[in-house]
C-alpha cells in the first residue's frame, strides 16, 4: 500500500501534460491570440500544481504557481505572448518537468533547482514587467475582482473505495487547503459505509463536509482534487453569492460537472437554493403527467436568472461533455499487461497453427472446419493484441518541433518543420527506440545538410529551409523520411574521405548512390569543424545500427544542391508475422508473407539458365536470384523441381530459390540466441504447429546479397536479355 | 470533564474483570488497518464492554479514523459499550481536523 503507484501515474501524467503545454506554446507562436491553446497552456500548469500539491511537492507547486500567474494575466490579454516570453515559458516547462523529476525522486531536490527556479522566476517577472511576481502578486486583477474579499465554499466530498488503496489520505486534501485558506465546520460521516462484520477496513467511504474561506479561485481549489476526480465526487458551491462576473465564470468552469444546474450554481449564475426550487418545480411537473420542461426555461421564466445566462452555460456544458468523452475514450494499462497478452496469443497463435495441421492431417472434415474458424478468431485476436500496442507516431515527430525551432535559432538558420503522416502506426517499443536515430538524423540535416540564409540565397532558393519529417505504410513495413532542402552531399568530399579512411579502394568507380551510403560507414564523418550538435564523433553509423537493432533498414538519397533524404524502413512489429513456409530438403525455412509478391516453378532450362547466369528473365525484366541451397551450402539434393519466390524489399526484387513451396501460416518470431544472432540471411526463429522449428530468413540481408553490384552487373543482364 | 472522567472511572472499575482491553501503539493506518479490523472484531465478539487505549498512537490516517467511526457505529448499534481510555495528540490532531468529536472526551493521558 505504498505511494508508489500514485507516485508513477502523477509523473506519466505530468509528463503527458508538459508535453501538451509545450506543443500548445509552440504552436502558439504560429497564432498568438488563439484562446484554446492558451487554455490548454493554463490548464496543464494548473493540473501540475495541483496534483503536486497533494504529494506536498513545494518546489513544484511554488514554482509553477508563478508561472500559472503569468498565463492567467496572459489570458486576460494583460501583454502579449512575445517571442522572448514565449521562450522563456518554454524554458519555464523544461524546469517544471525537471523540478517534478527531482521531488519525485528524492525528499528533497538539489538546491541547484531551486536557484534555477528563482532565476525563472525573476526572469518571468522582467518580462512581463511584474515588479511583484512573488506569491502575493500572483493574482490577476480580473480574479480579485471576481473574489472582491475572501470568498466562502461549502465543499461536500464523497470519498471513492480505491481512495486509501491508491496511496491517498484525504487528510491530505484538508492538509493543502489549509495552506490555501481557512477550513472550517469539518464534518466526517460514514453513512456509505458497510456494517461492521462487511467492512473492508482499506476500501474508502468517508464523506466530508466543510466551509472554506479563501481568496482564492474557485478553480484553484478545484484543482486541490483533480488527483482523485475521478475516483469521488466532489461539490463546490458557494456558500454566499458576490455579485460576479457570471458569464466569464461560466465559461471558464472546471470540467467536471456536466449538469446545467451545478455549472449554473458553481458559477455563481443562481443560488443552491433557487436551484433546488427549479428542480422541484421540475420533478413535480414530471409527476403531474406534463413533459418535463428545462432547467434553464424554468429558471429564465421564474426570473432567476437570464437567457443569455443560460445559453453560455448551456454551451459550456456541451464542451465539458465533449471534453469528458474524449478522456474516457482513453485508459492507462501497464505496458508489462501488453507485453504479456501478446505473449500469450503469440502461443496461441502457435497453439492453434498445431490444431489445423494435425486436423488436416487426420482428415476429419468437420474439425478441419472447426480449426480454420478457429485460426481465424486467433487471427482477429492476434490482430487487436498486436492493434494495442500500436501507437501514431505524431507525437515523436512533434517533440522535434521545439528542436528545430531552439537548433535553427542557435545556428542562426531559417528552417519550418513539415510534418506529414503523424497518423501512422507502429509499435510502441518501435516508436520509443526511434527517437533518438531520428533525433541524430534531423540535427544532421539542420547542420550540415540545410545551409545559412545567406549562402541559400546566393544559391537561389528561398531563405527559410525547409525540413521534413514524413512516415507511411509500405509493403508491410514503416516508412520514415527526414529530407531537407539544403545543399545535399557533398559526393567528392565523401570519396576523398572514403579512400583515406580505407573504405573504398582509389581506383574503383562506384556509383554515386553508393558513395553516398559510406556515411553510415563505421567511425565516418565528413564535418570539418565539430559543432555543438551533431558530429560529436558519434556518426550515421551508430544511426544505422539502431535501426538494424530493430530489424530495420536505412537508405540515403542526395542531390547536390536540391537536398538529401534519408529513408528508414521498419518492420510493423516485432512479435508476431504472417509468414510463408517454404521447405529446402528436410528444413523449413519462413519468409514473411508482406514481402512475397509472387511464386514461380522453374522449369529445367531455367534451372540451367539460373545456373549460369545467376539471373532469370521474368515477363522481359531479369530478376537476381538467390539459391537458398548455396547459401547456405546445403549441398544438392535429388529433387526434381525447384520453385522461386520473388520477393520485394523496398525497391528491390530478387527470386529466392527453394525446393518447395508450403503455403501461409502465422508465426511467432523467436530471437536467436547470442550465439547465432549475427548469423546472416537469419533473423530468427519459430516454432511450427507439428513441432518443429523453422528458421525465418532476413529478406533484406538475402536480397542485398543477390541484388548485383549496381550499374554494371545488372546493365550486362539487360543486354544478355536483349 | 472531570465528572465524565470519574464516572468513567467507576464504570471501567465495576467491569475491569473480564472486558478485553485493546491498546493501540504505534501507527493506526491503512497499512495496519486490515488487522486492526480483526483484532477489534474479536474483542466484540466478547459481548463485553470494549475498552481502547489509544495514548500510544503515533500516527493515525483517514483509514484509522474511518475504523473507529465503524467501530463506534457498531458499539452504538448492538449497545455495546466503548471506553476511549487515552488520546495521543497526533491523534486527537487528527480527529480535530475532520470534525471528529466522538472520541475526544477523555483527556490525552490518563
Amino acid at each position: 500500500m505504498d505511494l508508489y503507484p500514485a507516485i508513477q501515474m502523477f509523473l506519466a501524467e505530468s509528463r503527458e501534460l508538459l508535453e501538451q503545454m509545450e506543443d500548445a506554446l509552440l504552436r502558439l507562436e504560429a497564432d498568438p491570440h488563439d484562446r484554446d491553446l492558451l487554455d490548454a497552456i493554463f490548464r496543464a500548469a494548473h493540473t501540475i500544481k495541483g496534483s503536486a500539491g497533494v504529494f506536498g511537492y513545494d518546489p513544484v507547486v511554488h514554482f509553477t504557481h508563478g508561472v500559472e500567474s503569468v498565463l492567467d494575466r496572459l489570458r486576460d490579454g494583460e501583454f502579449a505572448l512575445t517571442p522572448t516570453l514565449s521562450a522563456l515559458l518554454l524554458r519555464c516547462g523544461d524546469h517544471m518537468g525537471a523540478l517534478v523529476e527531482a521531488c519525485t525522486a528524492s525528499e528533497t531536490p538539489p538546491t541547484e533547482l531551486i536557484s534555477v527556479s528563482e532565476t525563472l522566476a525573476a526572469e518571468l517577472a522582467a518580462a512581463t514587467g511584474d515588479t511583484q511576481a512573488d506569491e502575493t502578486a500572483a493574482r490577476s486583477p480580473a480574479e480579485a475582482e471576481t473574489t472582491a474579499g475572501p470568498a466562502r465554499w461549502r465543499i461536500e466530498l464523497e470519498f471513492g473505495s480505491e481512495v486509501l488503496r491508491n496511496g491517498m489520505d484525504p487528510l491530505s486534501f484538508l492538509r493543502y487547503l489549509e495552506t490555501l485558506g481557512t477550513v472550517r465546520d469539518v464534518r466526517t460521516s460514514i453513512a456509505r459505509l458497510p456494517r461492521w462484520s462487511d467492512l473492508d477496513p482499506e476500501a474508502c467511504a468517508l464523506d466530508v463536509e466543510l466551509l472554506f474561506e479563501g481568496d482564492v479561485p474557485l478553480a484553484t481549489i478545484d484543482g486541490v482534487f483533480d488527483f482523485v476526480r475521478d475516483d469521488c465526487a466532489i461539490r463546490i458551491t458557494p456558500a454566499e453569492h458576490p455579485d460576479a462576473e457570471t458569464l466569464a465564470a461560466i465559461a471558464d468552469y472546471p470540467a467536471q460537472a456536466p449538469r446545467l444546474g451545478e455549472i449554473l450554481v458553481g458559477s455563481q449564475a443562481v443560488s443552491d437554493d433557487t436551484l433546488r426550487a427549479a428542480l422541484a418545480a421540475q420533478s413535480a411537473q414530471a409527476e403531474a403527467g406534463a413533459p418535463p420542461r428545462p432547467l434553464g426555461e424554468i429558471l429564465v421564466a421564474e426570473g432567476a436568472t437570464s437567457p443569455a445566462v443560460v445559453e453560455a452555460a448551456l454551451e459550456r456544458q456541451g464542451q465539458i461533455k465533449q471534453q469528458k468523452g474524449q478522456e474516457s475514450r482513453l485508459i492507462r494499462v501497464d505496458a508489462d499487461k501488453l507485453d504479456q497478452l501478446i505473449t500469450l496469443v503469440g502461443e496461441l497463435v502457435i497453439a492453434g497453427s498445431g490444431i489445423n495441421a494435425k486436423a488436416q492431417r487426420a482428415g476429419l472434415a468437420d474439425i478441419v472446419e472447426s480449426a480454420e474458424t478457429l485460426a481465424r478468431l486467433v487471427e482477429g485476436v492476434r490482430d487487436s493484441a498486436l492493434g494495442l500496442r500500436m501507437v501514431q507516431i505524431g507525437p515523436t515527430f512533434q517533440r522535434f518541433q521545439r528542436v528545430v525551432r531552439d537548433v535553427s535559432r542557435e545556428l542562426g538558420k531559417d528552417i519550418e518543420l513539415e510534418i506529414t503522416g503523424g497518423d501512422t502506426e507502429l509499435d510502441k517499443s518501435v516508436v520509443e527506440r526511434i527517437g533518438d536515430p531520428l533525433m541524430h538524423l534531423v540535427r544532421n540535416a539542420m547542420d550540415h545538410g540545410i545551409e545559412t540564409p545567406a549562402a541559400r540565397a546566393a544559391a537561389g532558393k528561398p531563405a527559410r529551409a525547409r525540413l521534413r519529417l514524413h512516415a507511411c505504410h509500405d509493403s508491410g513495413s514503416i516508412v520514415i523520411d527526414v529530407a531537407d532542402d539544403g545543399a545535399g552531399l557533398n559526393t567528392e568530399k565523401i570519396r576523398a574521405k572514403a579512400i583515406e579512411r580505407g573504405l573504398l579502394a582509389a581506383g574503383a568507380t562506384p556509383s554515386e548512390h553508393e558513395i553516398h551510403q559510406m556515411i553510415f560507414a563505421a567511425g565516418f564523418s565528413t564535418a570539418d569543424a565539430v559543432s555543438n550538435l551533431s558530429g560529436r564523433g558519434v556518426g550515421m553509423d551508430v544511426v544505422r545500427s539502431n535501426i538494424e537493432a530493430l530489424r530495420g533498414t536505412i537508405e540515403l538519397e542526395s542531390r547536390a544542391g536540391l537536398g538529401t533524404r534519408v529513408r528508414i524502413r521498419l518492420p510493423l512489429t516485432l512479435a508476431i508475422i504472417d509468414g510463408f513456409l517454404v521447405g529446402l530438403g528436410n528444413a523449413r525455412y519462413v519468409l514473411p508473407l508482406d514481402v512475397v509478391e509472387e511464386c514461380l516453378e522453374l522449369s529445367p532450362a531455367e534451372r540451367l539458365a539460373v545456373g549460369k547466369q545467376g539471373f532469370l528473365n521474368v515477363r522481359g525484366e531479369p530478376l537476381p536470384m538467390l539459391r537458398l541451397r548455396e547459401v547456405f551450402q546445403l549441398g544438392e539434393a535429388d529433387w526434381r523441381r525447384e520453385n522461386v519466390v520473388v520477393v520485394r524489399f523496398g525497391a528491390l526484387k530478387a527470386g529466392i530459390v527453394v525446393d518447395e513451396l508450403l503455403g501461409e501460416l502465422q508465426t511467432v518470431i523467436k530471437p536467436l540466441g547470442k550465439l547465432f544472432a549475427f548469423l546472416p540471411g537469419i533473423s530468427g526463429s519459430t516454432i511450427l504447429g507439428t513441432g518443429e522449428v523453422a528458421l525465418i530468413l532476413d529478406v533484406p540481408g538475402l536480397v542485398k546479397r543477390a541484388d548485383p553490384p549496381r550499374g554494371q552487373s545488372l546493365a550486362t543482364a539487360q543486354s544478355a536479355l536483349s | 470533564m472531570g465528572a465524565a472522567a470519574t464516572a468513567m472511572g467507576d464504570y471501567l472499575d465495576a467491569t475491569l474483570g473480564n472486558a478485553p482491553r485493546l491498546a493501540f501503539t504505534d501507527e493506526l493506518t491503512i497499512y495496519g488497518a486490515a488487522q486492526a479490523h480483526r483484532r477489534l472484531q474479536d474483542a466484540l465478539a466478547t459481548g463485553q464492554p470494549l475498552t481502547l487505549d489509544l495514548g500510544q498512537v503515533s500516527e493515525l490516517d483517514s483509514a484509522g479514523v474511518q475504523l473507529l467511526l465503524a467501530l463506534a457505529r457498531e458499539c452504538d448499534a448492538i449497545e455495546q459499550p466503548l471506553i476511549i481510555t487515552a488520546l495521543s495528540d497526533t491523534a486527537r490532531a487528527v480527529l480535530d481536523m475532520l470534525g471528529v468529536t466522538r472520541f475526544s472526551a477523555p483527556p490525552a493521558t490518563t
